[in-house]
């Protein structure tokens, strides 16, 4: 080893602590980038595998009744590669038990096992055997969550009977990756599951001999690809027409499809993480080890001189100091790939509870390590160029004499005499430094704002996340049970619901679904007619105020009217797929917010008019008196009640969504809060270890003076809190345009996170940011007690 | 030398010495020191480098402590007194000046005075002390705008400030030219005759002792003569 380098290393071991700060800020940076990237192509590569092993389809064509006979006109489409019939129905289970109802999907699959598509994996158990009708494949996570295993029976409410099935399997399927119950979006395996039955007794049943309800196509070349995203759709508008006289409820592409739209939204999201959070880390690291840097360059001023005057070469000195950098880098991006290894892990277990793969292995991939480490030792050096650069300026005899005294001179507040006399000496001197130095200060406010725009963020997430339960489930939608009947319906049914046990209001719902066109654009959906007083389902704005539905017009919801380009005054066609088919213009009366789905609201007895029905309804909201008694019995005779379709129990679906989402905040904010505080306590512990020995001189004059360790300390404390207090509220809006960003790039029918923002989140980041710098006080305060005042005194500045 | 009361002492060592433990290599940087400073005295400790004068000044001081021997203060022993203790005890009743001033380049020729009156029990008025050395003038500028012997007279001011029983000067006129030096010694023998503060003055250079009127020598850790300078000279009749 030669002389310099033996140098570099005693240089790193006398600075252990200040690099441990900058390697820790890399490595969270190095770590975000290897599991993010990690789980990204997991989820990518699982997402791809699975739908091509399962022929995921790639158009969903949901009808009122077709032929199997038609299948043949569509096959025959240029542009469809195959097709399958099958039969899809909302069911009602009834487990032993279970008192409270949970939904369920009825869909047919072949009698005999073969490849088709929308196939499903087998987890436990056979497939169909001839010997029984009423066998049935059962969701595997919802057969784990009610302990049924092949040989077990349930009972469904098909078609107003109630069937006893006998499980043979459990099976998961690539169409239900994300599996979501109807009005939630978190998967809860205990309130909804998906049942596949014998196609022959799905007919039987569901009065659909020789018939289906759903047809799911596959197109020739890559479906979801956005080239052929024209195409397909035009594939779509000819199945459409063609099909036009059964009645096409809805035709669903596979970029719409609800599954398919969470999981691709995760993985979008996870590329886009996987490039700001690192970038952020990794950035703060170069700009603290720039500090460090620009610092031992100081430090070192005159041992560069002599190795120059000795005769070493510039770019031996230069590539010395580059070094030296680079191995701090190269430590932070070999921790950071360790720490990847182990959160792709981690991150890779979470993603497996909320999405049912075949395979979903925690794989961490070698491009991805040496990526991370590579883009580590490419800040490092970053970080490391300026101060190398400046040793390579110095000219030696130049280089050997200590460096002249910074210049001094008034500050901006000096100008302002009224406030500057005001202070003390301390507050003085912190703020002349902290004017003074503007790199450090620059370094500090920049490090804080990035803390404070992580913390922003995550707070922000949670708000939003709070605030969309809030809106839909506390004041949009309020009902505890909603039904749907098989058919619709007169009002008296209305009056018959009343009369059940526990119900302390009843309203009245009609669905019609419709095909909504404005002007070229148009898309499918349903009008939801409600009756004047209505209380369970009231259209609001974003900030809580009812919006009227009005006696003539209709309301749309904000993601509506931007898909058809709609604006108050509009004119909407609706045009129902059912009944008299007769197009209805509405004009557009308000445009609420939703955060979940689209719906446009009328007047029930405007659109039953529109229909031209008398006095119809398609289901009914629930509010219920909350006595658990009452509640057992409402579930049971429900249960027992014909010409119900679903029964969807919302207490339940709605306390484990907040469940969930409670256990991944808190996951999320601790998270957070931890690398936040890496990032605060880093910088501090590191701008505040610099300047406390470039000042050793000060502190030991200081402490000769007679001030104690404390007030020595409070200078140091004074500075980091004033840049920190600074950069957390300059880094505010920086976390309020990151959330920002991150809501309008989620790509998702569904779900629509809302950015909103409050008081607690700011106080919060702040508070926390005043914690974190008092933390990394301890370190400076130790440094400052430790500090030896005979020693320091000799030191020439 | 006569009997002296024990109030006219000030500071006292006894059997002082002090050992550097550098590795495995143990230096008595000072040996058995007996010294007794009287109040208000002006008095000079010369030797040659390395002779222990920092050292003996930073135990007197309450920046170091000896690992032998005792010191009292008033009477009071400090020996063993905690880290508080001594900082205590240099914040009421210790004044530094150092070589090369120690003056805080972020504050103002005044603000850097104010740093220690403000710590300070009584400490005198800033604006006082600063024409007392001269520098009302000056009082706005920063250390980079001041010559060395202003600089030099901030920190005597500094130290004066605290109003401190004794004034400790490590080369005091070290870093300075021969004029300027002059008039740094004025104002101590000026002030000590105003203020009847103790001062001692480190120096390597015997002929500024002869401003004193007892000069302890030092060499090689150990007290190798005291003189009593019966007529003291006046600064300005020093020759460099």
């Amino acid at each position: 080893m030669n002389m310099l380098d033996r140098k570099l290393l005693r240089d790193l071991a006398q600075s252990w602590g200040m690099l441990l700060a900058i390697i820790a800020i890399m490595a969270v940076g190095v770590t975000v980038f290897v599991a993010m990237r990690s789980v990204h192509r997991n989820l990518t590569e699982a997402k791809r595998d699975y739908y091509r092993q399962g022929r995921m389809a790639d158009y969903w064509v949901d009808v009122k009744k077709v032929p199997l006979a038609e299948m043949e006109a569509i096959e025959r489409i240029p542009g469809v590669r195959d097709l399958r019939a099958r039969i899809s129905f909302a069911a009602t289970v009834d487990l032993e038990e279970e008192e409270t109802p949970i939904n369920g999907l009825v869909l047919s699959l072949p009698d005999d096992r073969q490849p088709v598509i929308n196939d499903i994996f087998l987890r436990q158990g056979d497939y169909f055997t001839p010997v029984k009708r009423n066998e049935v494949i059962v969701n595997d996570a919802f057969a784990r969550a009610h302990k049924l295993y092949p040989g077990s029976r349930l009972h469904l409410l098909l078609n107003n009977r109630r069937e006893e099935l006998i499980v043979v399997g459990t099976a998961i399927s690539c169409e239900y990756t994300y599996l979501i119950g109807p009005g939630t979006f978190v998967p809860d395996s205990r309130t909804f599951g998906v049942f596949y039955v014998k196609q022959t007794y799905a007919e039987d049943v569901f009065d659909l001999q020789g018939a289906a309800n759903q047809v799911l196509v596959q197109l020739t070349g890559v479906g979801a690809s956005d080239n052929a995203e024209a195409t397909g759709n035009e594939v779509a508008r000819r199945i459409e027409n063609l099909l036009q006289d059964y009645g096409v409820l809805q035709v669903t592409g596979l970029k719409y499809q609800a599954s398919n739209q969470f999981i691709s939204g995760e993985i979008d999201q996870l590329g886009t993480f996987a490039t700001i959070f690192p970038a952020i880390f990794l950035m703060v690291a170069a700009l603290v080890l720039n500090a460090l840097m620009l610092r031992t360059a100081r430090q070192q001023r005159t041992v560069i001189g002599t190795l120059k005057a000795v005769g070493y070469a510039d770019g031996q000195i230069f590539v010395h100091f580059l070094k030296f950098g680079l191995l701090v880098g190269l430590v932070g991006g070999l921790l950071g790939a360790v720490g990847g290894y182990f959160d792709t892990l981690l991150v890779t277990t979470v993603y497996s509870w909320y999405f049912q793969f075949p395979k979903l292995e925690p794989q961490v991939y070698v491009a991805n390590v040496t990526g991370g480490i590579g883009i580590s030792l490419l800040f490092a050096l970053i970080g490391s160029l300026y101060g190398a650069w400046q040793m390579l300026r110095l000219k030696p005899a130049e280089a050997m004499r200590p460096e002249p005294p910074r210049r001094g001179g008034k500050v901006l507040l000096e100008h302002l005499p009224v406030l500057w006399n005001r202070l003390s000496s301390g507050w003085r001197m912190t703020l002349r430094g902290i004017f003074r130095n503007r790199f450090r200060t620059a370094m500090g406010l920049f490090s804080a704002a990035m803390g404070a725009a992580l913390l922003t963020n995550g707070f922000m997430l949670v708000e939003g996340t709070t605030f969309l339960i809030d809106f839909q489930f506390f004041k949009v939608q309020r009902s505890d049970v909603d039904l749907t009947f098989a058919d619709e319906r007169g009002i008296e049914a209305i009056d018959e619901i009343r009369r059940l046990p526990g119900v302390d209001r009843v309203e009245p719902v009609l669905n019609v679904p419709c095909t909504f066109s404005h002007g070229r654009f148009s898309r499918k959906g349903a009008l939801t007619g409600l009756p004047p007083d209505a209380l369970l389902t009231t259209p609001r704005f974003a900030d809580g105020t009812k919006v009227t539905v009005a006696t003539t017009g209709v309301v749309v919801t904000r993601r509506l009217a931007d898909r058809l380009h709609l604006t108050v005054g509009d004119t909407l066609t609706a045009t129902p797929v059912k009944g008299n088919r007769r197009s209805v213009d509405f004009q557009v009366s308000a445009i609420g917010d939703s955060y979940m789905g689209t719906a446009a609201y009328v007047d029930w007895q405007l659109l039953c008019r529109a229909i031209d029905e008398e006095r119809i309804v398609s289901g009914a909201q629930l509010l219920l008196d909350g006595k658990p008694r009452q509640q057992r019995n409402l579930y049971r005779e429900l249960k027992q009640m014909p010409g119900i379709q679903a029964v969807q129990a919302r207490q339940a679906m709605i306390k484990n969504l907040i469940d969930t989402l409670l256990t991944n905040q808190r996951i999320m904010i601790g998270i957070i809060v931890f690398f936040s505080g890496i990032v605060f306590f880093g910088s501090i512990v590191n701008a505040s270890l610099i300047s406390l020995a470039e000042q050793l001189r000060q502190v030991a004059t200081f402490r000769a003076l007679g001030y104690t360790p404390w007030q020595v300390g409070a200078m140091f404390l004074r500075e980091n809190m004033l840049l920190s207090i600074a950069g957390t509220i300059l880094g505010m809006p920086g976390g309020y345009a990151l959330t920002w960003f991150m809501a309008n790039t989620y790509e998702n029918e569904m779900l629509q996170l809302p950015v909103v923002t409050s008081a607690w989140i700011y106080v919060t980041a702040l508070l926390l940011a005043v914690i974190f710098t008092l933390a990394a006080h301890i370190v400076v305060q130790w440094n400052v007690y430790r500090a030896d005042v005979v020693e320091g005194l000799k030191v020439r500045e | 030398m006569p009997e002296l009361a024990d109030d006219d002492i000030i500071l006292s060592l006894r059997d002082v010495g002090r050992v550097f433990t550098m590795g495995e290599v143990k230096v008595d940087v000072l040996r058995k020191i007996d010294l007794d400073i009287l109040r208000g005295e002006f008095l000079a400790i010369v030797g040659p480098s390395g002779s222990g004068k920092t050292t003996m000044l930073n135990i007197v001081g309450g920046l170091d402590s000896p690992t032998s021997g005792q010191i009292h203060y008033n009477g009071r022993d400090i020996t063993k007194a905690s880290s508080a203790q001594l900082t205590k005890f240099r914040r009421e009743e210790i004044g530094f000046v150092f070589q090369f001033y120690n003056l805080v380049p972020n504050l103002t020729a005044r603000e850097n005075i104010l740093v220690a009156s403000e710590i300070s029990k009584s400490p005198l008025d800033v604006d006082y002390v600063l024409k007392k050395v001269g520098l009302e003038e000056r009082s706005g500028h920063f250390p980079s705008q001041l010559s060395g012997g202003e600089q030099q007279r901030v920190a005597i001011a500094r130290a004066i400030a605290k109003n401190p029983s004794v004034l400790l000067c490590d080369e005091p006129t070290g870093a300075l030219d021969f004029e300027t030096g002059k008039k740094v010694l004025r104002l101590l023998v000026d002030l000590s005759a105003e203020f009847g503060t103790t001062i001692i003055v480190i120096t390597h250079n015997a002929s500024l002792a002869q401003v004193c009127r007892r000069v302890v020598h030092l060499r090689s850790g150990e007290i190798s003569q005291v003189d009593i300078n019966e007529q003291p000279i006046a600064p300005e009749e020093v020759l460099w």
